[in-house]
């Protein structure tokens, strides 16, 4: 069970992490939940309930969209999440603001180990 | 359990939950949706069951995720239905007086030729009693619709300021 700490550093990134997969290569909600947990090293190992919410604010947002495949062919119909132009335009400054932000709470956080 | 169980389950928890039918319909798709794949990529029902979590779990985290479409609790509805029902009330009673003064100055025919009644309400005829001249000098509302009208305002304002208190705190 993981601790309100980790939830909270985990919610500032799902959403940036999440667009960064579907502009790698459109996905269903299951693929990015496998795909996330894989690639992350189990870090993000996530439930639905907690990758819908994120899926949804991204959609209503403009920066992903949804489309059905499948439907009526052979298997289940999966619901497909692709990037907009308005995502891939949106992703360089967030993968920037993450750099960003990773950078200053590391030198805030270790800052005596560097200068010992 | 099987998949068509869990799927009802989750539902009824979604709608107990009290979550906009918007959102609760586009989670029940997609959730049926990925139950289905994982069926065909031979997972069993009850290992897909296991890792998405009961139902109840499975909607507390969305809601702790999605505060925004958190759902409502109980006395929330409580309040905002008191509210409404207040609110009706007040513009019933409101509707009640303003009646009352218009009936008051505006006699129907049938008193016509008929002795008129020298107060009504604290409204007091000068002038001829007949239609054309009678003239009304002033006029109070009944002073139990006054109370009825203050009393309904004021329970109304209590629930929706309550009712914005607690939605604003939930969204702390």
């Amino acid at each position: 069970m993981e601790d309100r700490y980790e939830r909270q550093l985990k919610k500032g990134a799902l959403e940036i992490v999440i667009l960064r997969l579907i502009e790698k290569r459109p996905s269903y909600g299951y693929e990015l939940l496998t795909e996330l947990e894989k690639k992350s090293g189990r870090f993000f190992s996530l439930r639905e309930g907690t990758l819908y919410p994120v899926l949804y604010r991204l959609e209503d947002d403009g920066l992903i969209h949804a489309e059905w495949k499948g439907a009526g062919g052979r298997g289940a119909p999966k619901k497909v999440y692709f990037i907009t132009p308005q995502g891939k335009e949106r992703l360089p400054g967030l993968c920037s603001l993450w750099q960003q932000f990773s950078k200053s709470v590391s030198d805030i956080l270790f800052e005596e180990e560097s200068k010992s | 359990m099987t998949e068509k169980q869990y799927l009802r389950k989750v539902s009824a928890a979604l709608r107990r939950s009290g979550m906009e039918k918007k959102t609760r319909k586009r989670l029940e798709a997609d959730l049926a949706s990925e139950f289905s794949i994982r069926l065909e990529k031979g997972e069993s029902a009850e290992e897909i069951i296991r890792s998405m979590g009961t139902p109840e779990e499975l909607v507390k985290g969305f809601c702790l995720e999605a505060p925004a479409v958190s759902p409502k609790t109980r006395k929330q509805k409580v309040l905002f239905v008191l509210g409404i029902i207040f609110a009706v009330l007040t513009a019933a009673t409101g509707l009640g007086t303003a009646w009352e003064e218009y009936t008051v100055g505006n006699f129907p025919p049938l008193f016509y030729g008929r002795p008129i009644p020298k107060q009504v309400n604290g409204a007091q005829v000068i002038g001829g009693a007949d239609g054309p001249t009678k003239i009304f000098v002033s006029s109070n509302p009944s002073p139990a619709l006054l109370a009825l009208l203050g009393i309904c305002a004021a329970v109304c304002v209590v629930c929706f300021v309550l009712y914005a208190q607690s939605s604003r705190k939930k969204q702390r």
